[in-house]
């Protein structure tokens, strides 16, 4: 077995030689880090021109040429969260009057008034407020796909 | 190791020139571990490369619980072999060609009167016909700075796993060996 021992600790003294005569990398490997970074970024920003270009086109051709079937599904969505707040609303506060009377012995009534026209306000906007507030959380979703996946990725480095 | 921490903080910090000469510190001990599984120095110098290239995008997950060589070891393991692989399917292809071409200028190259440098070249040709992981395992086995311990960290295995590997690449070696002397005398 000292012949391999030998032969292994030849080998690697031969290596460091060559090593030895290997120019430094540290500027090289620092320039390329540079570069691959400036691509990075360069590859990153034409996405996200391309991305919201595209989204302003699709809402643009939607809005002139659906404009029905577009306020349609808006009608449909304003419905939907009108029912989903009152819902959830309604609930709350519920649950809250049920935990006051209990810890109190008191059968609250007023304060229900406000909540109430807090949401037939908001089931009363028009369709245009609803056309921003679904833009907004749409381009909030993007925002957050891509900061999820950024986050994935560099786990999957580690 | 507190001054591989405190360099590495200051290139996540930013500092560039920090990772430079981090990169220069270690170019050497990578480039000699790289180099057992690569055909060239060329190659290994560009392995070594891609080895801190890819160390600065992991640079954020080194916690500081081992120590730097070690990790910095690990990820030059794994580069290095799946560039073998990379290149082994390249290379079978022309390997056929080069074998027939290359066998009788060897033979007229091995004529060699040291029996030292003959054992060498057998045992060199012999490595050649390891997996790259099997021959990464012993050449670490043999590094007289690595404990058994930071060798099977080094290549994913446990520590009684990586024994007993290094104990059959040795025994099939050995074999080699004297199969080869054998047929000599």
């Amino acid at each position: 077995m000292d012949t391999l021992k030998d032969f292994f600790e030849e080998e690697q003294r031969h290596r460091r030689e060559e090593a030895a005569g290997m120019p430094t990398l540290g500027m090289r490997v620092t320039e390329l880090i540079a570069k691959q970074e400036a691509a990075r970024k360069k590859t990153h920003r034409i996405w996200w021109l391309t991305g919201g270009a595209g989204f302003l086109m699709v809402a643009v051709f939607a809005a002139v040429y659906f404009q029905e079937q577009l306020t349609g599904v808006f009608r449909w969505v304003e419905t939907l969260v009108s029912h989903t707040t009152g819902a959830v609303t309604g609930f709350m506060e519920n649950t809250k009057y049920a935990l006051i009377s209990r810890a109190s012995g008191i059968t609250a009534s007023s304060g229900q008034g406000f909540m109430e026209k807090a949401t037939s306000e908001i089931s009363g906007w028009p369709v245009q407020i609803w056309y921003v507030v679904l833009l907004v959380a749409g381009v909030g979703l993007l925002l957050g796909a891509d900061y999820l996946l950024r986050r994935r990725r560099s786990a999957a480095h580690s | 190791m507190t001054q591989d921490v405190a360099q590495i903080q200051k290139v996540l910090d930013g500092d560039i020139r920090a990772y430079a000469a981090l990169v220069n510190q270690y170019q050497s001990m990578v480039f000699v571990l790289v180099r057992s599984v690569c055909r060239s120095a060329e190659d290994a110098q560009e392995v070594t490369q891609d080895v801190f290239l890819k160390v600065y995008q992991q640079l954020h997950t080194y916690k500081g619980n081992a120590s730097f060589r070690t990790w910095l070891y690990r990820i030059a393991y794994n580069t290095a072999i799946s560039s073998i692989r990379k290149t082994q399917s390249r290379e079978r292809r022309s390997e056929a060609y080069a074998q027939d071409v290359l066998h009788t200028t060897d033979q007229a190259e091995e004529e060699t009167d040291d029996p030292r440098v003959a054992q060498q070249d057998k045992l060199r040709s012999l490595l050649e016909t390891l997996p790259p992981q099997d021959r990464m395992l012993i050449e670490l086995y043999y590094y007289k700075e690595l404990k058994m311990d930071e060798v099977a960290t080094i290549c994913g295995l446990t520590q009684s796993n990586a024994k007993v590997r290094i104990f059959r690449i040795r025994q099939k070696l050995q074999d080699a060996m004297t199969a080869e002397e054998g047929m000599t005398t």
